[in-house]
Order: structure tokens, then C-alpha cells, then sequence
């Protein structure tokens, strides 16, 4: 409760409004550029050139009509990155100038080279948001491929000695282990890039891994750890929770590293983390852990994250909103105020945990599921609301008016402090 | 696999070569097994800044056409050998790249130049993509050009025939092989095609008889890139080279067709290397060439250097390198017989009696449920182990649903959807196995399935787990690997719906037959004796 005390505190000692107003329920918007790139309207015209400063302000205009005051600019797609990246620039992130890299031939996200664009997308787009007011960071999935070739990873194809290994020995570019002090390295020098731009949220979402997984960690120093540790033995199965826990170490330390490197920046700046398919707490390790080797809740026990950004919860078809509520209710009380908390109001369902799957259970609206999800985060002590992904009309005007009028209404605030 | 930890020699003087040499190649190696390689002289040819890439020797061997971005954009230069003079070849604005000589000492080469952004292209109707340009003379001519990729191109030995990779016409992430015949008026046309979520092959090369294609190939998106060859008159039937474990392209012939070089990378290896396989064993060898990423090799005309890239400097430049190679007659890999193809299981519908019958003629009896969805326990027969398998379904969808629905799925121990044929919210046709750690291995069709009429598929699990795909009898252009996971005895057999109960099939399923090998009537796994002996002889 130590960030509830200091802003009550700041209330009371006559920067009450400052202090307050910094206290708005959050509506954090996730924005993938991307993914506006091949709208069309009646006709075939493109409404969105994403390579250009004006197609990404029309982008940003689209998202902000769901009431969002905190945009989370997508910075990659996998490893390949969506400004003018140095780390991850050279020598060509282009297919087929590097022939690893099978082309995306879809028509116009094939031809897509936001690292060239100028000036550089990040960089315009957070001043952009900051000019108006938002809140404003990167959207950074904890993946160097997203499920395409030509995703994968510059410096990972530059530095194979450093790739993820499975136990029977294959190696796969895929994944850059983090068990490599220069693998961290490289990724701190990435987390430089997003800072001086002007992120003021970093936010590393683990439910985007790229298939990466503790599948790919029996690498050197891991096994060589493994027998420093745990001594001779079988190694477990990578399902093991033995070995995610062991694994989880590591991405634990990179996590305090980023943390370390955000501090040392200077700049104020959150580091948020995002987790997927969350239960009610147990004794039992969640699945972020078990599928990505990422303990969150000891970030948060320690302090090494601001925020954590639940993208769906396990609810219960027969007890969608009450589940949901107990979930909510669950991972607020783990956090324990020690950091930021905010809960999924998505129209993505691809987990089926979405608006669309309680619409399903529920039978009610869209924006009705919405509104609902946005008064239980609310009522339940939440810091905010996530919304994953905000693509062209995927939120409907309606949505978007229940939304607005919740998040500019009685969810103004947040719900200790109003 | 023979390993071989080679002997480098890094020299400045011409003086220091010649004990270089012997001193690498008397001493420095130590072999293995039947195939060993040495290597020595390890020279630069180009410094400075910039990459210096994809280097080629010309027939003659007095120069070297490679790809250096000393400029910022990629462009094509040329090192004369005697003299150590580069010259541009292909440089301005716009990307060249990817040069391959003809034998006449022209060049062939990618090029490609965008101006403005994805959108103003497409807008514009742009057929500006990767094409190929012939160089010869001082002047350049466009062989294709389109919005496509066109690239890594491989002139044949007889300069009549282009050998590419191009994505025209692929819809995927992926690349396909493609032919142009340099004869006035002809055609490109393809001649492997490979499409789907990640699926590619690039950097053909035709053996200098030419009777063999090889090339690199992603199967899928965890998979690792790996050699492949074929006949060159039939591509559709190919023998991968490399195991899956490691990271293999940019294979080369040698002059003489007897060793393939190519880059590699495996675990426990410093960085990216040269490596040296005698294609009829599989035996391979890792050149130690120094500190650094060394890649794309080329051999010299009279097969004794490679030319290669290392970016120990801080940037990719040019080094030769002599390496010899000891042929002791192979023990060529015994070829594992192909398993007889047996139908294990066949469904048999007769008035209201429905069956499947095994192979020894026993038969299950279906369980209904009130619907089309039929159910069969524990069919024997089905235990296939980590051996091919194939699966063929005829069926009719009579209306496609906003998500996928279930033909026929195989329940095992091992994973309750062990295999499945499904046809998918987009229309297309899937068939899928697992992965030892019970990972999804799937395929699709080039098209959606049309509803109200009847289709045929059949998917095929190969013994070495790449998996096929027919519809009505042609091969899609879809592939994956690495569905290895041993099946024991199936379960039960789903058709028109999921093994527990979902996903229900909008159409009927007409025929179904599953059976161990390969079924009868498809071209069977190439094996790497057929192809490398058989030619031989």
C-alpha cells in the first residue's frame, strides 16, 4: 500500500490537485500500426500510410476514440524494429536482402520498412502523444520472432553462439537466451533506443513470446548452472516447473538489469509487465511462469516492475463476470499495492477470454461486456484498464461511447482516491 | 557427423603462405571418420569499411563478382584477382545484390529499387520489386521485373537456364524455385513451389553436370534452414542433407559435383562457419577459418579455394581460403527400405452398418451420437511409432463456419489430437501431426476447400517427420518438419468431429483410409543414395 500512502500524502500536503489528477483510472491503449497498414475504404483506397507521420497521427486519432490516455506504441514486429533502430538495423533486416528471411508477400505489410522511415515512427509518435497530453510507451513483446521468418531477429542471426537450444540439442534462432551476458546487453542497448526516444512507459508483454518458451534454454551457462546447483542428474522436461522456476532466475535478473537501466536513465519511466491466462492466486505456479519462465509475482514481491498488465484471465463460463471479479480481486491483492494494476477490456479473442467469448457466455452486448469489465477493474481496486489491440474498428462506436463515458464519468479516478 | 577442427592460418606475407599452407595442411587438421577436409591460407581480399557479401569466382578465376554496401545501399562490384583492383559493376540508388556469373563473364543479379512507401506503391500499381538484371559489357538488361521478389539466382553451367527463388505468385511467408530459360521468348516458369506460414526455399544451385538441384528450405517457423537436393527434372521429390539440429544455407557445388559447401552453424560452434559435406554419406566438416562469422562460401573454378565472407574486422569483407578434401570411398548411408505401405485402418459404410476395418479384417463398430460424427474405439493398427504415415479423407463441406471444424482426428496416449485433417475458419485444409514435446505440426492447402463439393486429401507424415499435403491428388505447395512424436495405439478415430466432441464437421465424410508408408499412387521419399549413387552411375 506504500504508493496509495505517498499519494494520499501528497493530497494532503497542498498539491491535491496535481497529485489527484495524476491518480486517473488508466485506459491504456495497445497500438500496432501494422495492423492499420492494409485498411482499406469503399474503393480499395489505404486510409492509413503508416510509414508517414500522418498516417500514424490518423492512427493515433482512430485509437483515442475509445477514451485511452496512455498509448502503447507497438516498437517491433518480433526482433525486427519499427523505427530506425541501430541494434537491430544491421546489416539488412529486409527480406530477401538477407535470404534467411522469407518474405511476407502480402500486399502492402509485405513492402512495409518502417526501419527506414523517416523521421523516425517512435520517435514522432511518443512527442506526438506527450504534445496532447498522453501518457505514452512502447508496446515491446518478450519475442524476437513473431511467428514469421522475416521477423526473426537481426543480431540473432548474427550471433548463433547465442541462440536458444532444446534438450535434445537443436538450436533455433527464434530466441537469443538471456542466460548470455551479452544477450542482455543487447536488449538494454534496445531498452536505451526506446527510452531516448521518449518512452515513458516500457511495458514487455510475456503473453507475446514468439514461441520462445524455457523449451529452448538448455544452453551452456543454463546446464552448466543446472549442474553447479542441482548436481548430476537427469535434466527435467521443460514443463517441469523444477526448470521454469530455474529459468524464471534468469529472465528474473534480466528484468532487474531493465530495471536498473530504466533508473539509471534519468528519465521517469515505468516498467510494466504483461501476463496472460491468470487464475485465482494459488500456491500453484501460473502459467506466465510455467509457459514463458517469467515469475511475475516475485517482480512485484521485489519491486522490480511498476505495473502489471494482466491480458486475460481464466474466468469461468458459468460465472463470467462474478469469475472475472474473484480473479481481479485476487491479483490486486498479491500486488498489494506495491505496484500499478490494470485488468483487459479486449476485443482480441483469440485466447477466447476476450469481449466476443463473454458476449458468448453472457449474451450481452459488446459494449455492455465492456462497460461491465471496466466497473469491475474499477471496483475491485484496479489501476486501470488494458485494451489489446486497438485495430481499426475493432472497439464499435458504441463500445467506444461506453467506454468514454465511464472513463470521463464515474471511472474517472481511481476508485481510493476520488 | 564428422567434425573436423581445422588448422588456420592467417598471413600477410606472400612469404608465410606456402609454410602456412603445409604447415595446415600437413599437420593442423585432425580428421574423422572417412571424409576429412583441410584448410589453409586463410587470406583477406578485400578491407576497409563497409560488408563485402556473397561472393563468386568467375569461370575464369581471375576475378571475384560480389555485393558490398560501402555506399549505404547494396551494390555489385568487381575484384580483379591479379591486381586486387575492385570496380563497380551495378552501383546508384536501389539494392543489387546476389550476383552469379554466366560463362560467357556476364552477370546476373537482383535488383531492386523503392521509392516511397508501401502504401504509395501499392497505390501507384507499382511492379517494382526484386527482379533480375543481366549485366554484360558495361550494360544491364531487365530479365524479370514485377511486384515480386526475385533473387538468389544460379546461372547454369551451360548458360542457357536461370535458376531462382521468387515469391510470385506466393501468398505466405515464403519463396518458391523458379527456372527462366535465357532462349529468346521463353518463360519463367516454376519449378518447386513452396507456400504457407513459413515455407521457402532459396539459393538454388545446379550441380556442374547438371543433373542435380540444390537448394536451402525453411520448413517451418521453428524449424532450422536446411539443404535439400533433387533430380533437376523433378524437384518434387527431394532428399533433405542436413539434420534438423542445425542451421544450414547457402550451399555451392563444387566444381567437380563431389562436395557441396555451404554456411552451418551447430550447436557448440563459435560462430557461423564454412562447412564442407560429401552429399553422398552426409558427412560434413566445419573449416575453421578464424574468429567471426564466416559464410557464404564459393568454391574456385579448379575446386581448391573457397572464397567467403568473416566479419572478424567489424565488417563483412572478403577472404580466399585452400582447402583439400580426402574422398575415401564412402560408405554410402544405408538407405532404410521404404515401409511397405499398408491400409491399417479403412472406413466401411453399409446401409446402417458402419465399420472400420483394420488390416487383418477385424473391424470396429461405430458409435453414433445422433449426428454425422461417427466414433471408433481403440482401432488397431494405428501404432505407427516414429514411421511415415498417411491419412486420406474424402469429404464434402457443405457450408464453410467462422472457425475450425474437425474431419478426422487420431486420439492417442501421446497427444489426444495425435493427428487431424480439419478444415480451417478460412476455408483451407489442414492435416497435422506433433512434435516429440507435442507440438502442432500442421499443413495447409493452397486454397479453401469449395463448398458442396467433394474433395479429396491425404496427408502424409514421412518417416523423417515432414509432412505433405495432396488435395485431389496434387501436391500443395504448403510444408513443415519435425513431426517426429512415436504414436502407440491409437484411442480412438474421430470423423466429423473433434475426440471430444467439438468442433463439428459442417459436411460429411465419405471415405477414410489411414495406413502406415507411403499409400500407393505418391511419389515416395527420395533417399540419399537413390539420388546421389543412381546419377553416379
Amino acid at each position: 500500500m506504500r504508493k496509495q500512502r505517498l499519494a494520499l500524502l501528497a493530497c494532503a500536503v497542498g498539491v491535491a490537485v496535481d497529485a489527484c489528477a495524476a491518480e486517473r483510472f488508466e485506459a491504456a491503449a495497445l497500438v500496432d500500426s501494422f495492423d492499420f497498414a492494409h485498411v482499406t475504404a469503399r474503393g480499395g483506397r489505404l486510409l492509413f500510410d503508416t510509414e508517414t507521420p500522418q498516417g500514424n497521427v490518423a492512427v493515433l486519432d482512430h485509437v483515442l476514440l475509445t477514451g485511452a490516455n496512455t498509448i502503447l506504441w507497438r516498437n517491433c514486429g518480433g526482433a525486427t524494429m519499427r523505427y530506425q533502430s541501430a541494434e537491430e538495423r544491421w546489416p539488412f533486416v529486409e527480406a530477401p536482402l538477407d535470404k534467411r528471411r522469407l518474405p511476407d508477400n502480402r500486399p502492402v505489410h509485405g513492402w512495409l520498412r518502417y526501419y527506414e522511415a523517416a523521421p523516425d515512427i517512435l520517435r514522432h509518435i511518443l512527442n506526438e502523444c506527450h504534445e496532447r497530453g498522453l501518457r505514452a510507451g512502447v508496446h515491446w513483446p518478450f519475442e524476437e520472432t513473431h511467428w514469421a521468418s522475416w521477423t526473426f531477429g537481426a543480431w540473432n542471426f548474427e550471433h548463433p553462439q547465442y541462440w536458444g537450444v532444446t534438450a535434445t540439442g537443436q538450436v533455433w534462432s527464434g530466441r537469443c537466451s538471456l542466460a548470455y551476458p551479452e544477450v542482455v546487453s543487447h536488449k538494454l542497448r534496445l531498452a536505451d533506443e526506446l527510452l531516448e526516444r521518449g518512452a515513458e512507459h516500457i511495458f514487455i508483454d510475456t503473453w507475446r513470446s514468439g514461441g520462445w518458451s524455457p523449451e529452448y534454454e538448455y544452453v551452456r551457462p543454463e546446464l552448466e548452472r543446472w549442474l553447479r546447483e542441482r548436481g548430476a542428474g537427469p535434466l527435467p522436461d521443460f514443463r517441469d516447473p523444477q526448470w521454469c522456476a530455474f529459468v524464471s532466475e534468469t529472465s528474473h535478473a534480466f528484468f532487474v538489469a531493465l530495471r536498473k537501466r530504466v533508473k539509471a536513465s534519468g528519465r521517469k519511466a515505468r516498467l510494466l509487465i504483461g501476463i496472460s491466462d491468470v487464475d485465482a492466486l494459488t500456491d500453484a505456479p501460473d502459467a506466465t511462469l510455467l509457459t514463458r519462465g517469467v515469475d511475475w509475482q516475485r517482480l512485484v514481491r521485489e519491486e522490480v516492475v511498476d505495473g502489471v498488465v494482466v491480458m486475460s484471465v481464466k474466468w469461468d463460463k458459468a460465472r463470467a463476470f462474478e469469475s472475472t471479479r474473484e480473479i481481479y480481486r485476487s491479483v490486486v491483492g498479491a500486488c498489494g499495492g506495491r505496484c500499478d494494476v490494470l485488468f483487459p477490456v479486449t476485443m482480441y479473442d483469440f485466447t477466447k477470454r476476450g469481449i466476443p467469448s463473454y458476449q458468448e457466455a453472457t449474451k450481452q452486448a459488446a459494449d455492455k461486456v465492456a462497460g461491465e469489465l471496466l466497473r469491475i477493474a474499477w471496483e475491485e481496486g484496479a489501476d486501470g484498464i488494458c485494451m489489446e489491440c486497438v485495430d481499426y474498428r475493432n472497439y464499435s462506436e458504441k463500445t467506444c461511447a461506453e467506454l468514454k463515458s465511464a472513463l470521463e464519468g464515474k471511472s474517472r479516478f481511481k476508485r481510493e482516491l476520488r | 557427423m564428422t567434425r573436423c577442427d581445422l588448422l588456420q592460418r592467417w598471413r600477410r606475407g606472400g612469404a608465410l603462405a606456402l609454410m602456412a599452407l603445409l604447415a595446415g595442411l600437413a599437420a593442423g587438421c585432425r580428421s574423422g571418420g572417412a571424409f576429412t577436409c583441410r584448410c589453409a591460407d586463410v587470406v583477406a581480399l578485400t578491407t576497409g569499411a563497409g560488408n563485402d557479401t556473397e561472393a563468386v569466382w568467375s569461370p575464369d578465376g581471375k576475378r571475384i563478382a560480389f555485393q558490398t554496401d560501402r555506399s549505404g545501399d547494396l551494390d555489385i562490384a568487381m575484384l580483379e584477382m591479379g591486381s586486387g583492383s575492385v570496380s563497380a559493376v551495378a552501383e546508384g540508388p536501389g539494392h543489387a545484390c546476389y550476383p552469379s556469373w554466366t560463362p560467357d563473364g556476364g552477370l546476373v543479379y537482383t535488383y531492386g529499387n523503392h521509392i516511397g512507401t508501401a502504401a504509395q506503391a501499392s497505390s501507384a500499381g507499382s511492379d517494382c520489386g526484386y527482379g533480375l538484371q543481366l549485366w554484360k559489357a558495361g550494360l544491364a538488361q531487365v530479365l524479370t521485373q514485377g511486384y515480386w521478389r526475385d533473387y538468389t539466382p544460379c546461372v547454369t553451367a551451360d548458360g542457357s537456364a536461370i535458376y531462382y527463388a521468387s515469391t510470385q505468385g506466393n501468398t505466405g511467408n515464403s519463396a518458391s524455385l523458379w527456372r527462366l530459360s535465357l532462349a529468346k521468348g521463353a518463360a519463367a516458369e516454376r519449378v518447386l513451389h513452396l507456400d504457407g506460414g513459413t515455407a521457402g526455399a532459396v539459393q538454388p544451385s545446379l550441380s556442374p553436370d547438371g543433373s542435380r538441384l540444390l537448394w536451402a528450405q525453411l520448413d517451418s517457423f521453428r524449424q532450422n534452414w536446411r539443404l535439400y537436393a533433387a533430380r533437376a527434372t523433378n524437384l518434387q521429390e527431394a532428399v533433405c542433407l542436413t539434420p534438423g539440429e542445425m542451421s544450414a544455407y547457402a550451399p555451392r557445388w563444387s566444381p567437380d559435383g563431389r562436395l557441396i559447401a555451404f554456411t552451418g552453424f551447430s550447436r557448440g560452434d563459435p560462430s557461423w562457419g564454412v562447412y564442407v559435406m560429401e552429399p553422398c554419406s552426409g558427412a560434413l566438416c566445419r573449416l575453421d577459418a578464424g574468429a567471426g562469422n564466416s559464410r557464404s562460401p564459393a568454391w574456385a573454378p579448379d575446386g581448391k579455394e573457397l572464397v567467403f565472407e568473416n566479419n572478424r574486422s567489424g565488417f563483412y569483407k572478403l577472404y580466399r581460403m585452400r582447402v583439400v578434401c580426402d574422398l575415401a570411398p564412402t560408405a554410402a548411408t544405408a538407405a532404410a527400405p521404404h515401409p511397405v505401405a499398408c491400409v491399417e485402418a479403412r472406413l466401411s459404410v453399409r446401409d446402417s452398418d458402419t465399420r472400420l476395418i483394420g488390416a487383418d479384417g477385424s473391424s470396429v463398430v461405430v458409435k453414433r451420437d445422433g449426428t454425422n460424427a461417427l466414433t471408433f474405439v481403440r482401432p488397431a493398427g494405428l501404432d505407427f511409432g516414429t514411421n511415415a504415415f498417411y491419412v486420406r479423407v474424402a469429404m464434402v463441406v457443405d457450408a464453410h463456419e467462422r472457425d475450425t471444424r474437425i474431419v478426422a482426428v487420431g486420439n492417442y496416449a501421446e497427444h489426444v489430437m495425435g493427428w487431424q485433417v480439419f478444415v480451417r475458419e478460412s476455408g483451407k485444409l489442414c492435416f497435422s501431426a506433433r512434435d516429440p514435446r507435442g507440438h502442432y505440426v500442421g499443413v495447409e492447402s493452397d486454397k479453401p476447400v469449395e463448398a458442396g463439393k467433394p474433395v479429396s486429401v491425404l496427408g502424409i507424415r514421412a518417416g523423417d517427420g515432414s509432412l505433405l499435403m495432396y488435395v485431389d491428388g496434387k501436391l500443395q505447395g504448403g510444408r513443415n518438419a519435425g513431426a517426429t512424436m512415436s504414436y502407440g495405439p491409437a484411442l480412438k478415430v474421430c470423423l466429423g468431429q473433434q475426440w471430444n466432441g467439438g468442433m463439428r464437421l459442417g459436411g460429411r465424410v465419405l471415405a477414410f483410409e489411414c495406413g502406415r508408408g507411403h499409400p500407393a499412387g505418391v511419389p515416395r521419399t527420395l533417399t540419399r543414395e537413390a539420388l546421389f549413387r543412381e546419377v553416379d552411375q
